[in-house]
């Protein structure tokens, strides 16, 4: 069940600085959502981390992408066809 | 008369006869009294009459020269004054601005995106993103994958739900 999806996001929110995290399938779905991330940005993230694994198609694995802002640091990772964002604070 | 020319040429002009081969110019330097222009003497000559053809000559090439050459002093006598400096520096600065803002208005209203970073100079300026973030990252993603696969859909009810007919 989603039991382990559940337990992973919030052992991922539990992670210094983290602020939100969500996850969503390959077509945009979003499957969960912790903290600021709202399931409404689950489609433009998967669409993001598509056409940045497109700069490099030979690789193996999806790359991860920082969004950098003033207001933290938004983390994407494509895994297979699961797609994980986290929303990290800068911690001092 | 230290002439450097031909002997026939000196010849001609000492004889003084007119014929069609005669010369209607002479070189005054070279004969400064032996024709001088305004000699009252010898109106009814034929020497005369080569005096008058020579003054209209002379008067021809004057006209000539005079409308051939392009006075450039007096073209250059028109100096700007300081005021129509000033007004035609106002006329250029305004019609620029005239121009500017009149190019700015689509482009302004065509762009419109919204400032995602109040000050990028902090963001540029800030660390690199750590290696511990990407590990991270990497790691939650994979356990994520996995927690997704996971996921089965239990059949509890069932699928096709009878409403109630009205």
């Amino acid at each position: 069940m989603e039991n382990n999806l559940e337990r992973l996001l919030d052992e991922t929110l539990n992670n210094p600085g983290v602020v939100g995290v969500l996850c969503a399938d390959k077509q945009g779905l979003c499957l969960g959502v912790k903290g600021t991330a709202t399931p409404e940005s689950s489609g433009i993230v998967v669409a993001l981390s598509q056409q940045a694994a497109l700069l490099k198609p030979a690789a193996s694995t999806a790359p991860v992408i920082c969004l950098e802002s003033d207001k933290g640091n938004v983390l994407v990772k494509s895994h297979e066809d699961t797609t994980l964002v986290i929303h990290k604070m800068p911690v001092y | 008369m230290g002439c450097c020319f031909g002997r026939d040429e000196d010849k001609r002009t000492q004889v003084e006869s007119p014929d069609e081969r005669s010369r209607l110019l002479v070189d005054p330097g070279r004969h400064p009294s032996s024709r001088p222009i305004n000699s009252e003497y010898g109106s009814q000559s034929p020497s005369s009459l080569t005096k008058g053809d020579e003054q209209s000559e002379l008067n021809r090439i004057l006209h000539k020269a005079a409308n051939d050459v392009i006075d450039v002093s007096a073209i250059d006598s028109h100096t700007m004054e300081q005021h129509e400096y000033l007004d035609r520096a106002r006329t250029y600065s305004s019609r620029v601005a005239v121009v500017v803002t009149g190019t700015k208005k689509p482009s302004s209203s065509l762009l419109v995106l919204p400032q995602g970073v109040s000050v990028p100079y902090t963001v540029l300026a800030d660390e690199p993103v750590s290696l511990a973030d990407i590990n991270m990252i990497n790691v939650a993603a994979e356990n994520a994958s996995k927690a997704v696969k996971g996921v089965k859909v239990k059949h509890r009810e069932d699928l096709v739900v009878q409403f109630p007919q009205t």
